[in-house]
């Protein structure tokens, strides 16, 4: 799952000048708020707003994998279930029903009186019909991976260079009538009905079918807010109340703008400037006085974002246990974050707080700050010779946290020599995927789907797709594959534990932070709510004018 | 002269092909996987990731590469973005924002780097000379992106003259980003004409004209003048294309959705064909204002002829 792009290299220069130029200016973003961009209506429902994003990468629900385009879709569309913006607990939106008896075959039922904004009914075709053609190989769809475990989708999107589908249609997916369809997954998953928010699953009209590039730039959904002419891209998205919309929420305003910016610093301005009306990522370096600024209406809210320090493990010098927790009880997480990142918070586990079942403090005392005993450990491990090198990507704002860390490492432990190594994100991930790094180094992790399975899974199972420590623990591997196999997501939740208990005991990876998202609103608009996926409860925001 | 201009358009093929096939191999020597890093931590699927290298020929080494690049130029077809959109449609979308915007800058800071040069010119030492000199001085000492923030939040933020961000109020939009983007240029502009105006009103031609008794207007006007723009046109054409292709900071600031942008991004997702069509149409912008500007030569300066 890919991150929000960090504004990149102009972010620090531009940093710079925002900071010279922010103390003065004593809260421009109330008084005279946005005549700019709306007719302006009198009554509480109603009216229109506008809400930042950045320039969507894909507007396909098979294609999007990142917040931008998630947090339109997730406006256009309502897939099975969704989630509960407080406790991310799952609950059924489109369907009736989603039963299993054995975790393997799921039947789903669906709501009567569903309809996409073109008029034509939501059945299980919809559903069925938009998962085949995303899993299908040759569309080359940036989501087929959810489908992985379905039966019948290595026929459809064969793993090896070169092999031809044999076949269009997954067989694990059967229309049993208009309103029912049965779903055969390869293994038992028990975190199933969690996943299905997510947008790969979203139900997409015969429209789609017929022409998926024009569809694009202009998506048929089923959700609260239809679309308004068409994706101007690197501009906006205008997107209407939908009146025949089925769901218990529909929308309170009748517009809402998606602003495209290319930059964070300019989005905060044009939200001082009252042009802009909710921005979810006020940029870090305003996050003290934004909250000044606009009082009640800066909100802060939990993200899934987890950015961890991993081992190598396939390096003989980091097989020692005590060497890891020592480094990690070395890290001062509290300090950096209050120098450096504002819009973090510690991390004392490797799920995030915002998924269903999230523990206080699993990690206990490997993740405090314990100089002294962190010293001892290390000298148990007899130390560390050589130079320790740190590696992240470049141009993502990483440098200025490894560069504490490395100081703590300096005070506490008495490395002398540490050294770091940035990389361009592509070469970065190569080198991780070949085993070829030699120190610890940052990476992060954003859910797909609020189970801890989403976190522990990929990336601690021996065959993990992001397993990029080399990390292998049988009794791990067992235990997520119990959780896989309970009876119920609540079960499967219980194992799951177990499994990050042990995972933190080996300690293949340090837990740093979880993100905070920082968010601001002009006056116009209240009751503005951020989930766990970073994005805004767009039906329930209301215009006040 | 026809044919002086024939020449140097037949000049473009060559240097088209030189510049295609440098930003193509500059692009594919950067290191690592960019289908890889598509989907960043988490990889996609491993079929997903097979067609994907597949369609965009990234398996093939890099003149096979280059050679199918050229191969659909040649039939009209300019390549899609790794997530399947044309680059013809990324450029029919994008390059007339630049344009725009840099036409808007390329007009303010001709019209106003003259006058102020011409103002400066014609009385050394008066005190508009001192106010253009200390002006100039400090514009072209401050950083773009220092400039630029401070006029947005000055004049967007807290007077709320103008837009500060995108372009959906039409061309008032543009006003300010030109503004801030022309303001280095306009500094060498009106430097530029004050110092060759300078030097030609002390020449031998302009005490010749006004012992003829012509007024100082004229004198100044059609022909020290004119002598005097031969080197601020070969500075404005070359800034021509300079303002388009140096307008990513000033587009990412004012939230332009030019092509500076799209560059950037597509730099650091290693999408050749999208550097390559963007660039391009660089390099034929910077290769057609400078044909422009030797023309104007002979314009400005009879002496000058093109046979």
């Amino acid at each position: 799952m890919q991150r929000r792009w960090k504004t990149a290299i102009l972010m620090p220069v531009l940093a710079l000048a925002a900071a010279a130029c922010g103390g003065g200016d004593d809260g421009g973003g109330g008084g005279d708020g946005g005549d700019a961009d709306t007719g302006g209506t009198e009554a509480a429902a109603g009216g229109e707003f506008s809400v930042y994003i950045c320039e969507p990468e894909s507007l396909l629900p098979s294609n999007t994998n990142e917040v931008c385009g998630a947090e339109v879709l997730n406006a256009l569309f309502k897939g099975l279930v969704d989630y509960d913006p407080q406790t991310s607990e799952p609950y059924n939106v489109v369907a009736e029903s989603i039963e299993s008896d054995d975790q393997m075959t799921w039947t789903i039922t669906l709501k009567d009186g569903w309809t996409f904004h073109d008029g034509s009914p939501v059945t299980a075709s919809s559903f069925v019909d938009a998962w085949n053609w995303a899993a299908y190989g040759p569309n080359a769809q940036g989501n087929a991976y959810f489908f992985e475990n379905i039966e019948g989708y290595d026929d459809v999107s064969p793993a090896e260079e070169g092999a031809e589908p044999t076949a269009e249609e997954m067989s694990g997916l059967e229309v049993v009538d208009d309103l029912t369809f049965r779903v055969t997954l390869k293994e038992p998953f028990s975190q199933f009905p969690l996943t299905l928010g997510y947008t790969a699953f979203y139900p997409l009209p015969e429209a789609f079918i017929d022409d998926p590039e024009a569809f694009e730039e202009a998506p048929i959904g089923n959700g609260p807010f239809m679309i308004e002419g068409q994706w101007e891209r690197g501009q906006q998205i205008r997107a209407v109340r939908y009146d025949d919309y089925a769901g218990d929420d529909p929308a309170k305003a009748d517009a809402v703008t998606f602003a495209i910016y290319s930059e964070i610093n300019t989005a905060y301005n044009d939200l001082l400037a009252g042009n802009l009306d909710i921005l979810d990522t006020v940029p870090p370096e305003n996050i003290p006085t934004a909250a000044q600024d606009f009082g009640e209406r800066y909100i802060e809210a939990s993200s899934s974002a987890f950015t961890y320090l991993g081992f190598p493990l396939y390096q003989p010098e980091f097989e020692d246990v005590n060497l890891r927790r020592a480094l990690s009880m070395a890290i001062d997480r509290e300090a950096i974050i209050e120098a450096i990142r504002p819009d973090w918070t510690p991390a004392s586990s490797y799920v995030s707080p915002v998924v269903q079942g999230a523990r206080e403090d699993p990690c206990g005392e490997w993740c405090q700050y314990d100089p002294e005993q962190a010293r001892q450990l290390f000298e148990e491990a007899g130390g560390f010779d050589g130079p320790l090198t740190i590696w992240f990507n470049s141009g993502a704002g990483h440098e200025g946290w490894t560069e504490a860390v490395a100081n703590q490492w300096r005070e506490a432990l008495g490395i002398t020599d540490i050294q770091f190594e940035s990389l361009e994100f592509a070469e970065y991930l190569g080198l991780l995927d070949a085993h070829e790094i030699t120190g610890p180094f940052r990476l992060g992790w954003v859910m797909d789907y609020p189970s801890p399975q989403n976190y522990l899974q990929p990336l601690y199972s021996t065959t993990g797709s992001s397993n990029n420590f080399g990390y292998s623990n049988p009794d791990v591997d067992r235990l997520l594959q119990e959780g896989n196999a309970a009876d119920s997501v609540e079960a499967g939740i219980e194992l799951y534990h177990q499994a990050e208990d042990l995972i933190l005991e080996d300690m293949p990876a340090i837990p740093i932070s979880f993100e905070r998202l920082a968010a601001a609103h002009s006056e116009r608009v209240r009751n503005v709510v951020i989930d766990g996926f970073e994005r805004i409860d767009l039906p329930n925001v209301e215009v006040v004018e | 002269m026809g044919r002086y201009v024939i020449r140097r358009l037949l000049q473009i093929i060559p240097v088209f092909f030189g510049a295609t096939f440098l930003i193509y191999a500059m692009v594919f020597a950067i290191p690592g996987d960019p289908i890889r890093a598509l989907a960043g931590e988490r990889p996609l699927a491993e079929s997903t990731q097979a067609e994907l290298r597949e369609r965009y020929n990234l398996n093939d080494p890099l003149p096979v590469q280059y050679g199918k690049y050229i191969a659909g130029l040649l039939q009209g077809d300019f390549g899609e973005s790794f997530r399947g959109r044309q680059v013809v449609d990324i450029l029919r979308e994008r390059f007339p924002v630049t344009v725009r915007l840099a036409l808007f800058a390329f007009v303010f800071e001709m019209v106003l780097g003259v006058i102020a040069g011409v103002l400066a010119g014609i009385r050394r030492g008066s005190f508009m000379d001192n106010l253009v000199l200390v002006s100039t001085t400090a514009v072209v000492s401050i950083p773009i992106f220092v400039l630029g923030f401070v006029a947005q939040l000055v004049i967007g933020v807290e007077l709320g003259w103008l837009p500060i961000a995108g372009i959906q109020q039409g061309w008032i939009s543009y006003v300010l980003p030109g503004m801030v983007l022309g303001s280095v240029s306009l500094a060498y502009v009106a430097r530029l004409t004050r110092t060759s105006l300078v030097e030609n009103l002390r020449a031998d031609y302009v005490r010749t004209a006004t012992a003829k008794g012509l007024g100082r207007g004229r004198v100044v006007g059609r022909h020290a003048l004119r002598n005097s723009l031969i080197p601020v046109v070969t500075f404005l054409g070359v800034d021509l294309g300079q303002l388009m292709g140096g307008a990513i900071i000033t587009e990412g600031i004012f939230n332009i959705p030019g092509i500076g942008g799209e560059v950037f991004r597509a730099v650091r997702t290693q999408e050749g064909t999208v550097v390559v069509g963007i660039v391009t149409a660089l390099v034929l912008v910077f290769i057609l204002s400078n044909l422009v500007v030797d023309l104007l030569y002979a314009v400005l300066d009879p002496r000058i002829r093109y046979d």
